[in-house]
């Protein structure tokens, strides 16, 4: 908590020591570009309309300067001028307009943002990013493919045998994902980003277990795993990091001695290590069993 | 013209139905596409035809005949409608469909003022029983070659283990489709003349199908004695899947005065329609069955549940100044009891979670930015527990833990540096964790003197609190146009540490390298490693009512995951676009092999010691390659095709478990499958508005771990495109 006091005088200090509380900058207007005049020359963007994205200079912001210049490179003889490249937008630009949608409030401490990703690397205003798929896509669909074009390491992992159905059209990476939000602006339980669809293992259950409590992702890799049922792990050795193999009712014969060298004589058979969960089949918690047998 | 003028009439009065006035604010113009589509399917090899091929888990079809689902042919259709009235799209409609179970769409109207949305999806996904590498009929039972069978069906202990039953004869594939739905209306800022902004959503599910349910009964759960009473033990049954989900939101948004507030209320209501089921429900197929009192034991037992959330965000810039903050109410109520748990009283389920966020963040000096952040997230279970008499009637309840309260606190400091050297952008962070956990253990409890047998804290990994604290660096730089550099080193050491599958220590680096050449040429390549260990946590033994006793036992835990990758994309030329990928991913874990002779639960009354058995080693690579590309040929013709091969190999486990394991059948112990994707597609433009479509897909998995899941599977489709 001591550290926590500090942290609040660091955040409060600095905020005081800025003392610009002013009204945020508007982004600097250039003279008014009309789209129609941009597409005399751009005239493959003729048909790409939306109503509040029809005037150029509102994202490009150095349209004026763009088109004085280009003209004036054509009228020029001899010396020409150089060429004033058009702005991209930057996602500033962007959010001027779009900061009060309730998805991108907080783009400015989202992960995204922080990467470095402008709106614009994922948005195609003009054109969509991802224009036609090829015949192994079709079934997950443009936005997958959108996030598969930087994410490769997390696409390598839905190739795995098991993983959710992204791929096959039963999933899609926004299901999950948020990709303008921020881990550090999620509000609600632990556990409510996979039972906003599993709803059947958020119980409540009389028994918990408690690594479920603590977040799906203790036993489980959402994106894929080369064990069943996703597991970041195979079994046994998933469970066994937790817990201690008793001999009674795993062992052979079910001996409790307790000196060390009759436990370890004790055989316990890979029927009984195989799958932890063939037995313990009540793993997310169960209304009455403590075993979790059902 | 005919069949333009017909969908036209169509979308309108799709559109119509979602509210008129959102097609009559502008001449619209409506343009799209229908395309008929007939597949052929066939799946071979695999575990035979009565039984779910692996390949067809999330692939399921249906001949449109006679409804077999390894071979055939069916017919669906992709439908898409766009009306734009020049300013925008002011209705479209889409439709996506790869057979029975498998398809999708999409409705969406938008005018100045509204937008209304709506969708659905329906999915299926079928298993062969106990996860797809079993199905009931081949689950074996105890073989351990060294001990005769029906001496260990006489075993009182891992006896149960020597046969499965199963309740399911005949029952060899188990599916369950999920089908989920939903539409919106969203009310826009013009509609009200100020930033406000509103939406009302509706979304749902309905899961529906049959699994296959095992569970173990107790030791005397069955009152039978002897051979019959443990060869019963183990059980499995269809179980159906009946499930629906009914969620509710309404968000409000604005800018008041320069804020930025969002409120966002959902109620979300799940019910399992499924038969409720209990012991008693077998008591006419288990052999000389005495349940008794046992009747009323609920198996895999699904409580309806309500979720209301309550969630209000905020944000604004103070000139170089922004701050956002939030804070989160949800409360999960249990809505449905067993009839064993309401006799004894137990009819509140009770799930609370209160979260909140501040981050601030400020660029006030020219190149540097500055944030904090202050997270906060507490989650109590207020549910009766434990309830005197749940389990039994005159003994404790023989509890592992019962978390009563989960409280994580989270803050940190960045800072962000633009420097000009390779134009970097540098971020230098700290994070801190705290979790402090309410944990019950049994009420036997160890002192003054116990009286009935329960886990003691002792005797568990599960400590009350977490203390963390993590350094990373963020670097991205960009050398030379077209080309980023990101780097991102972090370490974590924690002083206490709750779990043993939290890190004590960790180093984890993430590269990755883009380049993007005027030419069109993009290259990447990426490597991943993350180290984390834990030795922290420890558990101690005991004599007979005493404790604790001996040494400390502890856990040690050393993970290593790596993943590097190559990817390029190549145009050749104007029309030729090539794309390749490697990825090798690679997971290296140990930890000790910790047994026991009795089970924790059995002390303190009962001596209880651990030893470390040994300490296996689970260590799996995966490799993924990828060859694509796409040949548009001329203005009509195009083709594309892709290949994709993923190879697994390793062992689950090394050593003594490795050695049980392998003796108990060729299926565990290792990982080793491969699966080769092929597909090849093909557009023709037969006319200005007749487009021919095909596609073929091959997949081949090969498992030399489980054979049984090894199969290949063809499909064939070709359509034509109507547009209009």
């Amino acid at each position: 908590m001591k550290r926590l006091a500090v942290l609040l005088a660091v955040i409060l200090g600095g905020a005081l020591h800025v003392g610009a509380w002013a009204a945020a900058p508007m982004a600097v207007k250039a003279a008014p570009v009309k789209g129609d005049q941009c597409v005399e020359c751009h005239k493959a963007e003729a048909t790409k309309s939306h109503v509040f994205h029809g005037e150029c200079n509102s994202c490009h912001t150095n349209a004026a300067d763009h088109a004085k210049n280009q003209e004036a490179r054509e009228k020029a003889k001899g010396t020409k001028p150089a060429a004033v490249v058009a702005t991209k937008p930057e996602s500033a630009q962007c959010l001027a307009c779009h900061e009060s949608d309730k998805k991108r409030m907080h783009f400015a401490i989202a992960e995204h943002n922080k990467a470095g990703v402008q709106c614009r690397d994922c948005h195609g205003n003009h054109t969509p990013k991802i224009k036609a798929l090829n015949a192994g896509m079709e079934k997950g669909g443009k936005t997958t493919a959108l996030c598969a074009t930087c994410h490769q390491d997390i696409l390598a992992k839905f190739n795995m045998v098991s993983h959710h159905p992204v791929k096959e059209g039963g999933a899609t990476c926004t299901g999950c994902h948020d990709p303008h939000a921020s881990k550090q602006a999620t509000l609600g339980a632990a556990t409510a980003q996979c039972t906003s669809c599993h709803q059947a293992v958020r119980g409540p259950h009389a028994f918990e277990h408690p690594p479920v409590v603590e977040g799906c992702t203790t036993c489980h890799d959402p994106h894929g795993a080369p064990n069943k049922k996703l597991l970041s792990v195979a079994q046994p050795m998933m469970c066994l990091q937790c817990h201690t193999l008793a001999n009674r009712r795993h062992g052979a014969t079910g001996s409790t001695a307790t000196a060390a060298a009759a436990i370890r004589a004790e055989v316990v058979s890979g029927a009984a290590l195989r799958d932890c969960a063939a037995c313990h089949s009540a793993v997310h918690g169960s209304s009455f069993d403590q075993h979790l047998r059902y | 013209m005919k069949t333009k003028t017909q969908i036209k009439v169509m979308a309108v009065a799709v559109a119509s139905t979602f509210g008129a006035p959102l097609y009559a604010a502008d001449e619209a113009v409506f343009s799209g596409e229908v395309t008929p589509k007939l597949y052929s399917f066939d799946y071979s090899k695999g575990s035979g035809n009565n039984a779910t091929q692996f390949l067809e888990r999330y692939n399921d079809q249906k001949d449109m005949g006679d409804g077999d689902h390894r071979k055939g042919n069916y017919l669906d259709l992709d439908l898409s409608i766009v009306g734009n009235n020049g300013k925008r799209n002011v209705f479209e409609l889409e439709r996506e469909g790869f057979g029975a179970y498998n398809h999708r769409g999409t409705v969406k109207a938008n005018t100045d003022t509204l937008g209304l949305a709506g969708y659905y999806t329906n999915f299926r996904t079928s298993t062969g029983g106990l996860a797809f590498r079993y199905t009931p009929g081949q689950v074996p039972g105890y073989p351990e070659p060294n001990l005769p069978l029906q001496a260990l069906y006489n075993n009182t202990n891992t006896g149960y283990v020597a046969v499965f039953n199963n309740d399911a004869p005949g029952q060899t594939s188990f599916k369950v489709d999920r089908t989920t739905y939903g539409m919106g209306l969203a009310l826009k800022p013009t509609l009200f003349g100020s930033s406000l902004a509103a939406a009302v959503n509706y979304d749902g599910y309905q899961r529906d199908g049959n699994r296959l349910a095992n569970w173990v009964a107790g030791g005397s759960d069955l009152g039978i004695a002897g051979v019959a009473g443990t060869r019963e033990r183990w059980r499995g049954f269809n179980m159906p899947v009946d499930e629906t989900l009914n969620r509710y939101t309404i968000s409000l948004n604005g800018s008041p005065g320069g804020f930025n507030i969002g409120y966002e209320g959902m109620v979300e209501k799940f019910d399992n329609k499924a038969r409720d089921f209990t012991m008693g429900s077998f008591a006419a197929i288990i052999p000389a069955p005495a349940i008794g009192a046992n009747a009323i034991k609920p198996i895999h037992f699904v409580p309806d549940s309500t979720l209301i959330s309550n969630n209000l965000r905020f944000s604004k810039n103070y000139g170089s100044l922004a701050v956002a903050a939030g804070y989160g109410l949800s409360v999960l109520d249990q809505d449905s009891f067993t009839s064993q748990q309401q006799s004894v009283g137990y009819n509140t389920g009770k799930i609370t979670t209160n979260s909140a966020y501040l981050n601030v963040t400020s660029h006030a000096i020219s190149g540097v930015g500055l944030e904090g952040f202050v997270k906060y997230n507490n989650r109590d279970n207020d549910s009766d527990f434990p309830v005197s008499g749940l389990i039994s009637a005159t003994e404790d309840q023989r509890l592992g833990v019962f978390i009563k309260s989960i409280k994580t606190l989270n803050y940190g400091l960045a800072g962000t540096f633009r420097l000009s050297q390779l134009k970097s952008t540098v971020t230098v962070g700290w994070k801190h964790e705290d979790k402090n956990r309410d944990l019950t253990w049994s009420r036997a409890g160890f002192a003054p003197a116990p009286v009935l047998n329960a886990i003691m804290s002792q005797q568990s990994f599960y400590r009350e609190d977490t203390e963390s604290d993590e350094f990373y660096v963020n670097w991205i730089a960009r050398p030379m146009p077209g080309m980023i550099l990101r780097v991102t080193p972090s370490y974590i050491w924690a002083d206490e540490t709750g779990q043993v599958t939290e890190p004590e220590k960790a180093f984890g680096v993430k590269t990755k390298l883009t380049y993007a050449a005027s030419d069109g040429m993009l290259t990447s390549a990426y490597y991943n490693y993350r180290n984390r260990e834990n030795s922290n946590n420890s558990i101690m033994g005991n004599l007979a009512n005493a404790f604790p006793a001996g040494a400390a036992t502890t856990q040690d835990l050393d993970r290593t995951e790596q993943a590097a990758g190559v990817s390029f994309s190549l145009p050749i030329g104007e029309w030729i676009k090539t794309n390749a990928g490697l990825s090798w991913l690679q997971d290296d874990f140990s930890s000790y092999y910790l047994r026991s002779g009795r089970r924790r639960f059995e002390s303190p009354q009962n001596a209880l010691a651990f030893i470390v058995n040994d300490r296996p080693n689970y260590k799996i690579d995966t490799y993924v390659f990828t060859l694509g590309g796409d040949w548009q040929v001329s203005d009509e013709l195009r083709w594309n095709g892709s290949y994709t091969y993923t190879k697994s190999k390793g062992d689950t486990a090394d050593g003594d478990i490795y050695t049980a394991l392998s003796a108990a059948n060729s299926i565990d112990g290792t990982i080793d499958s491969a699966l080769h994707s092929l597909s090849l597609g093909v557009d023709y433009e037969l006319k200005k508005n007749i487009k021919l479509k095909a596609s073929y897909v091959y997949e081949y998995n090969k498992d030399d771990s489980y054979s049984a899941l090894t199969g290949a599977y063809h499909q064939l489709m070709l359509g034509v495109g109507f547009g209009f």
